[in-house]
């Protein structure tokens, strides 16, 4: 497969990539968690502790790229 | 059910946030000087490259590609804060260099893992002053990664030589290294961060086109135990419990007791998995219990 040389992979500045896998029976998994995105998860289960245990007290929690 | 997974990424979640840092190996005040002057020597070393255990012997600086078919010069294709890694390591800044020695099927960033030439170019000072603005807003460590960052030793110690001298920084590898590689990453990284994919040589071969496999990524790891902290990871792969999982856990056991060793059981069937039928799935809940199990019987030191 040729690979596109001429196109930047790394996103622009200020920009944050994460990934996502939702398998068909509901599990999701994640690649490149950042903190923006541990959140938006956090919101969709907040009962999940696998995400829960990546996030700092709210004060101190990363917010920009 | 949400999980942090990844193939060579990723973490499965522990309680622990143990005391990673009490042993540096040099004082932080020399460790950006050394790194300027490794550098220059690791860059000179790209004429008769083995820095990693194919020892190509290739003319990097000349135009000559290896393996890995990486040049002289490195591009990088992720640089963000994250917190997918160890609970001791998050959030970490992780700077993500393309090329790689290894071929594995499964690899998730398969793309700049496999080619060198995507990504972008790195400016040095930008990618520092991005690292430190992150270690301002509460990132504990700077992660240099691939790929494999030790195809690009002389580009991870400039990155090095740019970061503050107490920043806490991480080498994640594949454990793939030469001697060499090991001399001129002495002492310049707290944390290393180190893969052991694979139990046996003959699935090493298949699924990564690595020969000699299991004795260049043990003495990788005996060497790390004793230079730096250390934390091992093991991805688990369907299919792979008996013949991989289990014997990586013993060699652990038996030689690196105390180690930390993060289980991971997220696998994604990325970039060519397709290949290998037992990789056209992600692994069972009755693969990771066993897995679990086998790491519970010889008393690992699992972390998340």
């Amino acid at each position: 497969m040729k690979q596109d040389t001429d196109r930047p992979s790394l996103p622009r500045e200020g920009s944050l990539t994460s990934e996502l896998l939702i398998l068909p029976d509901g599990k999701i998994l994640v690649h490149n968690l950042t903190q923006p995105f541990a959140e938006l998860l956090k919101e969709l289960n907040p009962d999940c502790e696998q995400i829960n245990s990546r996030l700092p007290p709210p004060a101190s929690r990363l917010t920009k790229p | 059910m949400i999980q942090v997974a990844s193939n060579e990424r990723s973490a499965d979640i522990g309680p622990h946030r143990g005391e990673i840092f009490a042993k540096r190996g040099l004082k932080s005040a020399l460790r950006s000087m050394l790194a300027r002057e490794r550098a220059a020597a690791a860059r000179a070393a790209l004429s008769d490259c083995r820095l990693c255990a194919h020892a190509c012997g290739v003319n990097r600086l000349g135009g000559e590609a290896g393996l890995c078919h990486a040049g002289a010069e490195a591009r990088v294709f992720s640089a963000q804060a994250e917190v997918s890694d160890e609970l001791e390591l998050i959030p970490t800044f992780a700077v993500a260099l393309s090329g790689c020695d290894l071929r594995c099927d499964f690899c998730i960033t398969g793309g700049p893992s496999w080619n060198p030439r995507l990504g972008e170019s790195l400016r040095l000072d930008r990618l520092a002053e991005q690292a430190k603005a992150a270690l301002a807003r509460g990132a504990r460590t700077v992660m240099i990664l691939g790929g494999e960052p030790t195809v690009h030793l002389p580009t991870a110690l400039e990155i090095v030589a740019a970061l503050p001298e107490d920043a806490k920084l991480v080498w994640k590898t594949n454990a793939h290294g030469s001697a060499q590689a090991r001399e001129l990453i002495d002492g310049m990284f707290d944390v290393w961060l180190a893969d052991y994919k694979f139990g046996n040589d003959d699935c090493a071969q298949r699924l990564a086109k690595v020969p000699d496999y299991v004795r260049v990524v043990r003495e990788n790891l005996l060497w790390a135990n004793g230079h730096s902290e250390l934390i091992v990871r093991h991805l688990l792969m369907p299919g792979h419990v008996d013949c991989c999982w289990r014997p990586v856990a013993e060699w652990l056991a038996a030689n690196l007791p105390a180690v930390k060793v993060n289980l991971r059981s997220g696998f994604w069937p990325a970039w060519f998995a397709g290949r290998h039928p037992e990789l056209r799935r992600t692994t069972s809940q009755l693969e990771t219990a066993q897995a679990r199990q086998i790491a519970a019987d010889l008393r690992l030191n699992l972390i998340g």
